[in-house]
């Protein structure tokens, strides 16, 4: 399964190389973003840095910056050599004369990518055309195979326990910080190698969500959540509010109009929708209720986004987004933002786009959750 | 992931020691001629940055701009809704907005008036690319040179009240690892470093990673957790990170009544341990330290065996024994008030057990102090 996996990912890159006329393709990986070479190569970059260089040779080179796991990427990754960095630029270098990229080099991350890596490059070869490949290898990744899907399913398994912990544990008297304790647990208790969590509670004053405070929950506030573990590489997210003690009028009518907006982007999520599209019929909802101003960046981010080996990747769900919906893609609508009626509030689930529609792939009811005494 | 709980204790951290830093520095740049300092961090790495803001980004990256005078301009890919969270936790008052850190780092470059065109890059290593291209572009006149030295060297001599974060995260890590041996009941790895993750967060570390290895593992040393069975005896490392500072630490967990060889190989490894603490002070080099514990042992047992020191855990530079050290390594000589990592693993090749000591050290003048001090053998 997995080679077929790998062939098939360097079959697609390869066809990008020829149409982009590029002698090859360098990706780099650090421990925040480690889905560029854990694509290519299936290396889970731990410290350190990581980079992939692929050339129409087909053949594919890991270079790691951590000598010590030398061993276990040879075991573990699909590279055909492994080789340990202390000076990338000069290592990199070495490995473009060796597989003859003279001309054009893609380069996937290197907008994060370390300006002393790639200035060494451009010095050795001054004629090197050095170009980005990021959005060409994220647009490739949007598209999941079966074994990806496979892997963003038992992730949003781990969602639906993590958030069931979540309940279980979201009560009055619990401090922030000692609830995401919990829930760290039961995710990695299921097999999540990562997790990403932020979280709020309070009023109606609740402008977003951070990392946990040291605040209890009280009674009458409502608490908020991103689970979002990571399986084997994949990531995906769900996004729940709870009210402590009861669900007062706001909290429910704002929850209604989350509710309303995310059903309907869900009607419209096939492929050949574009982007914008999704955005556009969620914002209308809020419009439609008043609310149109806290559909702006000053109150929120997106109205959801893509997920797979990176945990909030393109599509980004917003106005203007000229991408299209299509089949294989996994993503999240979520119009979380800030509303007056009941503060900061979140909500969506991880679907899968198909040609029969969406399918949401957590089973976690979609409503607004209460914790009653 | 950076999931623990981010707070600044005023008192634990007194704002004079950031002011104190950043003073510090102020005075070095301007002995340098330098205009401005860019440190530039991200989730993974942002250690310079949080030394003068007590700062550190949970997800987009930020970087902070010191001027010769003043508390410095950060700017962040945050949402500004955050603000006040941000500043809650940061010196830092003047936050600038912008999606493009890069774009953010320009502009605020803009306000400042360039009296010798020499701005300073912190972690010039991992500066993005994109963001230093369009920086020189803007600013063809400028020098940016890598100032990371400068600030290393700074933060290379702990402070007391460095010391004693390094201390709390280090009892962090002790008193979670005792909490799980007094009942441990844990089938899978992943059980076990779920385990770990709640009590070390219930402690109010802020982020941790967990490393695992057993008999089953052959000659593979550490790895990530996995949803493999556990055997019953199981090496671990952990690194605790509280309000930023690391520690470190590494112990083998085994049965009551453990294989007598495998005991064996506890003892050996606690007599070598204690024999390689003994060279850990100021002024020791590498190769007397690893010299001291080559002494005596068995040809069958593999020596795994490394110091560490770094001002951050990410870019640690980890000097692992064997016979091919590089020059630079050979020259390393241990100084006072240096956090270093010291790991003992022993390797029975015949009968693949294997034992594990690791802890974090503050090294002195005569001795080096613990800073994760907690039995060497733990026994459930």
């Amino acid at each position: 399964m997995l080679e077929e996996e790998f062939k098939s990912r360097l079959k697609k890159i390869q066809t990008y190389l020829e149409e982009k006329e590029l002698d090859g393709l360098l990706a780099y990986s650090m421990p925040w973003r480690k889905d560029h070479v854990r694509y290519i190569a299936n290396y889970r970059t731990w410290g350190g840095y990581s980079y992939t260089l692929l050339s129409k040779m087909d053949k594919l080179t890991l270079f790691i910056t951590i000598s010590d796991d030398v061993e276990r990427a040879e075991e573990e990754s699909w590279a055909d050599k492994v080789v340990p960095v202390k000076e990338p630029s000069r290592e990199l270098s070495t490995e473009i004369k060796n597989q003859g990229i003279t001309r054009r080099l893609g380069v996937a991350g290197l907008e994060f990518c370390p300006a002393k890596t790639i200035a060494g490059i451009q010095d050795q070869f001054p004629q090197l055309e050095i170009i980005s490949s990021s959005n060409a290898l994220v647009n490739i990744r949007a598209i999941k195979s079966d074994y990806e899907i496979g892997m963003m399913r038992k992730a949003a398994r781990i969602c639906d326990l993590g958030f069931q912990t979540f309940l279980e544990y979201a009560h009055q008297g619990i401090k922030e910080y000692e609830l995401v304790a919990e829930i760290e647990r039961r995710v990695r208790h299921e097999g999540a190698e990562d997790h990403f969590m932020i979280i709020a509670s309070g009023g109606k004053d609740t402008m977003c969500m951070t990392p946990p405070r040291d605040k209890e929950l009280m009674f009458g506030e409502l608490v908020l959540t991103e689970v979002t573990p990571q399986y084997h590489g994949y990531w995906t997210q769900i996004c729940r509010s709870v009210a402590i003690g009861n669900i007062s009028k706001e909290m429910q009518r704002s929850h209604d109009i989350f509710f309303r907006a995310t059903e309907e982007a869900l009607k419209i999520a096939k492929p050949g929708t574009p982007i914008t599209k999704l955005a556009e019929i969620q914002n209308q909802v809020f419009r439609e209720e008043g609310f149109g101003e806290y559909t702006s960046l000053k109150w929120t981010r997106s109205r959801g986004h893509g997920q797979g080996l990176h945990l909030d990747e393109p599509p980004l769900i917003a106005e203007g987004n000229e991408m299209v919906l299509q089949e294989g893609m996994v993503i999240i609508v979520h119009p979380n933002t800030y509303l007056p009626l009941a503060g900061y509030m979140v909500f969506g689930d991880p679907t899968l786009i198909t040609n029969n529609g969406p399918e949401i792939l957590t089973q976690t009811e979609r409503k607004l959750f209460c914790q009653s005494y | 992931m950076k999931n623990g709980l981010i707070i600044w204790d005023h008192q634990e951290i007194p704002e004079q020691e950031i002011k104190r830093r950043i003073e510090t520095m102020q005075k070095r740049m301007d002995e340098g001629n330098i205009d401005a300092l860019i440190l530039f961090g991200d989730v993974n790495e942002a250690g310079a940055l949080n030394y003068f803001s007590n700062f550190a980004p949970y997800y987009f990256s930020a970087a902070l701009i010191l001027t010769c005078v003043g508390e410095g301009i950060m700017t962040t890919a945050m949402a500004q809704r955050s603000k006040s969270w941000i500043q809650s936790n940061s010196l830092i008052q003047d936050i600038r907005f912008q999606r493009d850190y890069g774009k953010g780092c320009l502009e605020v470059l803009k306000g400042i008036e360039l009296k010798y065109n020499k701005v300073g890059i912190v972690e010039f290593d991992l500066f993005p690319y994109t963001a230093f291209l369009n920086m020189k572009k803007e600013f063809p006149d400028v020098a940016f040179i890598d100032a990371s030295g400068i600030v290393n060297e700074m933060r290379s001599q702990r402070s007391p009240v460095e010391i004693s974060l390094i201390r709390h995260a280090g009892q962090i890590a002790c008193g979670s690892l005792e909490s799980l041996v007094r009942n441990w009941e844990f089938k899978k790895e992943c059980e076990l470093s779920g385990e770990i993750e709640r009590q070390a967060r219930y402690r109010r570390c802020e982020d941790i990673f967990v490393h695992i290895a057993s008999h089953k593992n052959g000659l593979r040393w550490l790895h990530l957790p996995t949803e493999e069975e556990l055997e019953q005896e199981v090496m671990l490392e952990m690194m605790v990170q509280y309000k930023n500072y690391w520690a470190v630490m590494g112990r083998t967990v085994l049965p009551k009544h453990a294989r007598p060889s495998l005991v064996d190989l506890k003892i050996q490894a606690e007599s070598i341990y204690s024999k390689g603490l003994k060279s850990l002070k100021s002024g020791i080099g590498i190769l007397d330290i690893f010299g001291e514990i080559r002494n005596d042992v068995d040809e069958s047992i593999k020596i795994i065996s490394s110091i560490s020191f770094g001002l951050y855990v990410e870019s640690m530079q980890r000097i692992w024994i064997n016979d091919n050290l590089s020059t630079s390594d050979k020259n390393v000589v241990l100084q006072e008030n240096m956090e270093v990592i010291f790991q003992l693993g022993l390797l029975d090749k015949g009968s693949l057990n294997k034992f594990l000591i690791q802890d974090t050290f503050l090294i002195g003048k005569n001795e080096a102090q613990n800073l994760t001090e907690t039995k060497y053998a733990m026994t459930y």
